[in-house]
């Protein structure tokens, strides 16, 4: 009974979790991923009253989804576990049996995993029915809208122009990023619930405001030290492997530096989630 | 059992709680009563693991309960003042959570929500603040938890609402229980807590039982006041009084007086429960 993580437990927890979530916020990611719809029916409606026939914007469903997503990950951690401060929701939540581990680990998979798959799914199924009946209008579905090449593009040019070469990406088509746009997709969105996640454990009022706030002081504390390390350290190395014609190794640098950043991001605030979870006090 | 020794709480600078030491016995439903500010609610929390002592232990069950291990959690209950709502109906939402703690009885659950009148149909949200707080109640009581902690569980109810929160707590509430209820209501519960803790700030005036309060304060329905009483109330036609009852003769126990007679009189009280 005692046991840290008893996986009967933990499953009957997530499913009490899974519920509450049904009940708290289904409607939300409901009209979450139903965002291309609804963005797709106001721009219509609008060109139907202006111009009086329906207008082609194939960016609809790109523009819903980035939007759907940035806002659920703000949304959701903040609506499902902001509550955990308040003495009647978080006594009890904290005096349910079930351990500390499975409560940390019910909330990470939760906002972090199966809140952003609903949404992705409700997205893209909103989005196959739009293309499909509203082709011409619409434009094709979300997943073809992906240009993992015009991304690599953009990356391997911004990586040669800090080389000190100009954008011409001739000669190095080859290169390897060892990550796609979905991938990125994912590690936003991990990065920004985990930090808002711990906004709404942490702050007892304005939960947003002050998360948003402190995202925004870690963004410039982040960008300012990137920018001394730039300024300060011997890139000599990094240099030369773009003059020795020899762009992979830099590509590898930076990947590894963006996967520890990435992995900073995510697990510092978790650690403190988790702080917050085992010494929360009511 | 529950065994506090020695136990301080402050709150920045103010200090509620100091040295306290006590014990609760299992079977018994204990009333926790005292002035506001007193420490009553941070008592309860520290006792369910909701808060940690800054000094000295909580033991229920003889574990820390502020460790909060899944075996201890599944043995108590904490139901606060005001309760949380939940978008999930009343008989979903006992069934959801009641699966965490081994002896809930949905039978139990049903049986007292049909007394208290609270349909376990209805969406916990649309529920007015007594129906929520008689459904956590109903949920409580059906965990047949072995350490329930109840924070003024009767704020809010109706007036057959507290008949049937007293009716409720002694059909439901198994055997060896130890409930333990906060509360500035002792009329509404006057008749089904025994022992009393009146707690003082800092300090327990008074952890007795009735039967020993009946033994020591003679309770006096009278129209002369006595020379040595410690507290007197007048009452249309009447006082009603309390001292010393050093002829041991029975006397109803009249808890509101009581509070008064021990609040007016900390140290002969203290005095008079710790000879004999």
């Amino acid at each position: 009974m005692n046991k840290k993580f008893d996986i009967k437990r933990f499953w009957l927890f997530l499913k009490r979790e899974l519920v509450r979530a049904y009940n708290d916020m289904g409607l939300t990611i409901l009209i979450l991923g139903l965002a291309p719809a609804i963005l797709f029916g106001i721009i219509q409606a609008f060109a139907l009253i202006i111009s009086g026939e329906m207008v082609s914007f194939t960016y609809t469903g790109i523009l819903a989804f980035s939007f759907s997503l940035i806002l659920g990950c703000i949304v959701i951690p903040i609506k499902l576990y902001g509550p955990l401060t308040d003495k009647r929701f978080g006594s009890e939540w904290l005096m349910i049996p079930a351990s500390r581990i499975e409560k940390f680990t019910t909330m990470m998979l939760i906002t972090c995993v199966i809140a952003p798959i609903c949404i992705t799914a409700i997205t893209f199924v909103t989005d196959g029915l739009l293309s499909l009946i509203f082709h011409d209008q619409y434009g094709q579905v979300l997943a073809t809208k992906f240009n993992f090449k015009d991304m690599m593009d953009f990356m391997r040019g911004m990586v040669y122009s800090i080389g000190g070469g100009d954008a011409d990406l001739e000669g190095i088509e080859g290169i390897k990023f060892h990550m796609s746009t979905a991938g990125v997709l994912i590690l936003n969105w991990i990065e920004y619930a985990v930090f808002f996640l711990l906004g709404a454990v942490i702050f007892d009022k304005s939960k947003f405001g002050k998360t948003l706030l402190c995202l925004m002081a870690l963004s410039m504390v982040m960008s300012m030290a990137s920018t001394a390390i730039v300024s300060f350290c011997n890139l000599d190395g990094l240099i030369d492997a773009i003059s020795d014609e020899n762009p992979q190794r830099l590509i590898n640098y930076i990947m590894t530096i963006v996967y520890v950043l990435y992995a900073i991001l995510a697990l510092v605030p978790a650690y403190f989630i988790w702080r917050r979870v085992k010494t929360l006090k009511h | 059992m529950i065994e506090i020794d020695n136990l301080s709480f402050s709150y920045g600078k103010n200090a509620v709680l100091q040295g306290i030491t006590m014990r609760m016995e299992p079977g018994r439903i204990y009333g926790l009563l005292g002035e506001n500010g007193v420490g009553k609610t941070t008592l309860l929390t520290l006792m369910c693991g909701l808060k940690t002592p800054q000094s000295g232990t909580v033991k229920v069950g003889g574990t820390d309960p502020y460790r909060r291990e899944p075996a201890s959690l599944s043995d108590q209950y904490y139901l606060a003042d005001e309760v949380a709502s939940s978008g999930a109906r009343a008989l979903d939402w006992a069934n959801t959570n009641g699966v965490f703690w081994p002896n809930y009885s949905e039978e139990n659950f049903k049986a007292m929500m049909e007394e208290f009148g609270v349909k376990l149909d209805q969406k916990m949200k649309t529920m007015s603040a007594g129906q929520l707080k008689k459904t956590h109640i109903a949920f409580a009581l059906a965990t047949g938890a072995r350490y329930i902690f109840m924070d003024e569980p009767t704020n809010g109810l109706d007036i057959p609402g507290k008949t049937q929160f007293r009716s409720a707590i002694m059909r439901f509430t198994p055997e060896d229980s130890t409930i333990v209820i906060s509360t500035h209501q002792v009329r509404d519960l006057e008749n089904i807590i025994d022992p009393i803790i009146i707690l003082d700030k800092q300090d327990v005036l008074l952890n007795a039982s009735i039967e020993e309060i009946c033994s020591r304060l003679y309770f006096d329905y009278g129209t002369t006041l006595h020379p040595e009483s410690l507290f007197t109330e007048q009452l249309p036609g009447g006082f009603i009084q309390v001292y010393p009852n050093v002829n041991g003769e029975e006397s109803k126990v009249n808890i509101e007086v009581l509070f008064n007679a021990v609040a007016k009189n900390k140290e002969q009280i203290k005095t008079l429960f710790e000879t004999k």
